[in-house]
């Protein structure tokens, strides 16, 4: 495969797992903002914004509903849907011949509900329902892309990327939330802040699968161990380590390169801090260190990734 | 002249110009009689409905073309005639003789001129001719191309005269495009008149990506068995970039751009996942001028440096090759039946529009004494760019391309004007003439093959003549019957 479309196939899947991941921080917000006083209100708006690193809207104080709802949908900056969305679908566009017509006409009529968002400003009547769009939007083009692409290079590219963010992602989002509710994690959970730790599983699409395993009372050490350790649940860090190290191994076996490469190694050290530690132990020691480790991991996994496969040096190639 | 009763034809008429539909009685004719009678049953809200399915079938498809010097819309659709034009199989069995004669002929006519020059030597087309020619590339001499064949892909304008014969307007031998569109608008029509498209038996053209693979294989360089074949783009900034990427993926080839590219002691490689990759042949979809900053424009961001002598080396072939320009130069077009003539001792199949050389004194005279009676094109445009359509020109306008004729005669010939054929077509709520051509998309390797059908272009404007997308033109599906 041709390292260019590599490196779209890359963006185009962390761009949309970006989408879906705002997407569904906004509607948990707003579904949840009539539970809420004014003042968690905005003090969920602060912890948004931080999560997404939109350090300017905050800086700015952008951070009341629906204001910050619709800055972040349509708003002129590079954390919105819309720009998420178009991001992707400009890498989309570079690399139509790679990806399914089912997969790109859902990307353009995505981009499309979204264009057409900044004009009507009917949506903001109901803004959860544009999220949910959204949202369903990114599910369908996943789908489509597990049933019509073959699991080559190309999938591995795509599934690599959306755990690399999805990991970046939540661990962000965790490490927000506990600096402000770190305390619970050893008093258990107060009436007032129920709702923030609802909010939390429900911001990482948790709840049904949290219930299932922990029963319906939510208490937050079960909370992050699950969303950190648990081996099955989809989202949590365990689990993208697992798919990245995967990905990892299997685009190293389709490029038919022999020499072993620092990038799988730096994978594999990922899932082994997450899969031979119990939250006891992370209590014990700094949680918020271990949620920038995993951010750390993450982005020097990315770099290993494009130095041995997409912007390596031609020198000791050709030669 | 009166046509049949259907109120969806209440303001047709016929004009001087062929009339694909109706004969010259206003009857329609034969092969165009079920056409006629489903369109005498359908309401016009339902046809409404259906060009609305279809528009939104493109947009959704991201079927859209960048309009040049238009900052600020970069993607368009390119509109679709609802209505299909129908050719039957008489037609398209003269058509393809025709072409088939004119491209093997085109093809020895580059071969020659880049080695022997026999038809310059026999006089038969003027030596100053070809070397005037901005397309003529020196660099091509005594250059052997796989195959010899120069051109893989053309895409021959054809128009229908009053008489109702088709005629050649242009051969398009460098980079033609479009014929995603042809693929298109028949997906596109299975959709909206899939019943009506079962009821006449129309040829498929589905396999031309596949008739493409394999020409292009053809130029497989000293005979490899499995070449690596790739598709130079521009970029996603080209306005042909959706056919790029469409005609990728229907062959299973990668799209390329220049960066993705290198060289290397004279072999072309892609720079892929695992490592370095050879490529044999290139479906080059740039200009001639971009394709090697080294050997052509130095200031090109689109090419791959040092391809040419990768070419030169017989390492890499490309399609089209280099300096197939001045085969379709607008001058040396006249030419083309004195080429049949010569090369294959037949006489032309379809005939060429009458074409006066700007060169000659005596036609010069002529040209500009009537420039509000002809059309004057630059030998060298494309696109419907450096056009003059007389009857249609304001005086200023007129003056300005006689100044430019007068300075640089060579650079300019004159065409009559045509009364192109016109098609029935769905605009505003009623059906329509207007003026229509034809391009079908001619594969040349070991052997010719033309899909059935072609792209037919729709001046949309009522009483233009120009077809050109970039000019306000529109397009149809085209049937060829079995």
């Amino acid at each position: 495969m041709l390292s260019r479309v590599a490196d779209h196939l890359y963006w185009l899947s962390r761009y949309l797992e970006r989408a879906e991941h705002t997407a569904r921080l906004l509607e948990i917000s707003v579904t949840l903002a009539p539970d809420r006083t004014p003042e968690s209100q905005s003090r969920q708006g602060v912890r948004i914004l931080s999560a997404l690193q939109a350090l300017d809207a905050q800086r700015a104080g952008l951070v009341e509903f629906p204001r910050l709802a619709v800055d972040l949908t349509v708003g002129d900056r590079e954390e919105s849907l819309l720009a998420c969305v178009s991001y992707a679908r400009e890498n989309a566009r570079q690399v139509r011949e790679q990806i399914s017509v089912d997969m790109w006409e859902e990307l353009n009529r995505l981009y499309l509900r979204l264009q057409a968002a900044c004009e009507d400003h009917g949506w903001r009547e109901q803004p959860e329902d544009l999220f949910r769009d959204v949202r369903h939007s990114v599910y369908l083009f996943k789908g489509m892309m597990n049933s019509t692409m073959v699991r080559g290079e190309g999938w591995q590219y795509m599934e690599l990327a959306r755990f690399l963010e999805r990991s970046i992602n939540t661990s962000m989002l965790l490490d927000v939330h506990l600096r402000e509710f770190h305390d619970s994690l050893r008093t258990g959970v107060e009436a007032t802040e129920y709702v923030e730790w609802l909010s939390l599983l429900r911001c990482c699409a948790s709840f049904d699968a949290y219930v299932r395993a922990h029963s319906a009372s939510i208490r937050p050490l079960h909370v992050v161990d699950f969303l950190v350790l648990d081996a099955q649940f989809p989202r949590s860090l365990r689990f993208s380590a697992d798919r990245i190290e995967e990905s990892l191994k299997r685009l190293a076996l389709l490029s038919g390169r022999t020499h072993p490469a620092r990038v799988e190694r730096l994978a594999g050290l990922l899932r082994a801090s997450l899969q031979f530690v119990q939250i006891e132990e992370l209590l014990h020691g700094d949680l918020t260190q271990t949620l920038e480790h995993v951010r750390r991991q993450c982005r020097l996994i990315h770099h290993a990734t494009y130095q041995n496969y997409i912007s390596y040096q031609l020198e000791s190639e050709s030669a | 002249m009166s046509i049949p009763r259907a109120p969806l034809f209440d303001d047709y008429s016929l004009g001087r110009a062929y009339d694909e539909m109706f004969g010259a009685a206003g009857q329609p004719r034969a092969h165009y009689a079920a056409l006629f009678e489903q369109l005498g049953t359908l309401p016009v809200t339902e046809l409404q409905r259906r060009q609305q399915v279809a528009d939104r079938a493109f947009l959704h498809q991201g079927i859209t073309f960048t309009v040049y010097g238009d900052s600020r819309g970069t993607e368009r659709i390119f509109p679709y005639d609802l209505l299909p034009r129908i050719i039957t199989s008489a037609e398209w069995e003269q058509l393809e003789r025709g072409l088939t004669q004119r491209i093997t002929a085109l093809n020895l006519f580059l071969r020659d001129i880049y080695h022997d020059g026999r038809i310059l030597r026999a006089g038969v087309v003027p030596r100053e001719l070809v070397f005037s020619c901005p397309h003529y590339r020196r660099e091509m001499r005594g250059l052997r191309v796989a195959g010899d064949c120069y051109v893989s892909v053309a895409g021959t304008d054809l128009v229908r005269l009053a008489d109702g014969q088709f005629a050649v307007l242009e051969d398009n031998l460098r980079v033609p495009s479009g014929v995603s569109y042809m693929l298109a608008n028949r997906a596109v029509m299975k959709r909206t008149f899939s019943r009506l498209l079962a009821r006449y038996s129309v040829r498929p053209i589905d396999h031309y990506a596949q008739a493409l693979l394999r020409t292009l294989r053809d130029l497989s360089p000293q005979g490899r068995p499995h070449p690596t074949v790739v598709l130079l783009t521009p970029g996603v900034f080209n306005s042909a970039y959706f056919e790029h990427a469409f005609l990728a993926r229907q062959m299973g080839i990668e799209l390329v751009e220049g960066r993705d590219l290198f060289v290397h002691d004279n072999v072309v490689y892609m720079r892929t996942t695992s490592g370095a990759q050879r490529v044999d042949v290139i479906y080059r979809r740039v200009d001639d001028d971009f394709v090697d900053p080294l050997a052509f424009r130095a200031d090109s961001q689109l090419g791959v440096t040092g391809l040419f002598n990768a070419y030169r080396a017989g390492n890499v072939s490309l399609g089209n090759a280099i300096g197939t320009g001045v085969a379709d130069d607008k001058a040396v077009y006249a030419y083309v039946p004195a080429m049949i003539k010569f090369y294959l001792d037949e006489d032309p199949i379809l005939r060429n529009v009458e074409t006066y050389l700007l060169d000659d004194a005596v036609q010069r005279d002529h040209v500009l004494q009537h420039l509000d009676q002809l059309v004057v094109k630059a030998v060298g445009e494309s696109g419907g760019y450096g056009m003059l359509i007389g009857p249609h020109s304001t005086a200023e306008q007129r003056a300005q391309f006689r100044d430019c004729i007068i300075a640089n005669p060579r650079n300019y010939i004159a065409q009559p004007t045509l009364d192109l054929s016109c098609a029935p077509c769905f605009i505003d709520d009623r059906i329509e003439p207007r003026h229509i051509d034809l391009r079908p998309y001619i594969l040349a390797g070991q052997q010719t093959v033309i899909v059935p059908g072609g792209l037919t272009r729709v001046a949309l404007r009522r009483g233009s003549l120009v077809v050109n997308s970039s000019q306000g033109g529109g397009s149809k599906d085209t049937w060829v019957l079995e």
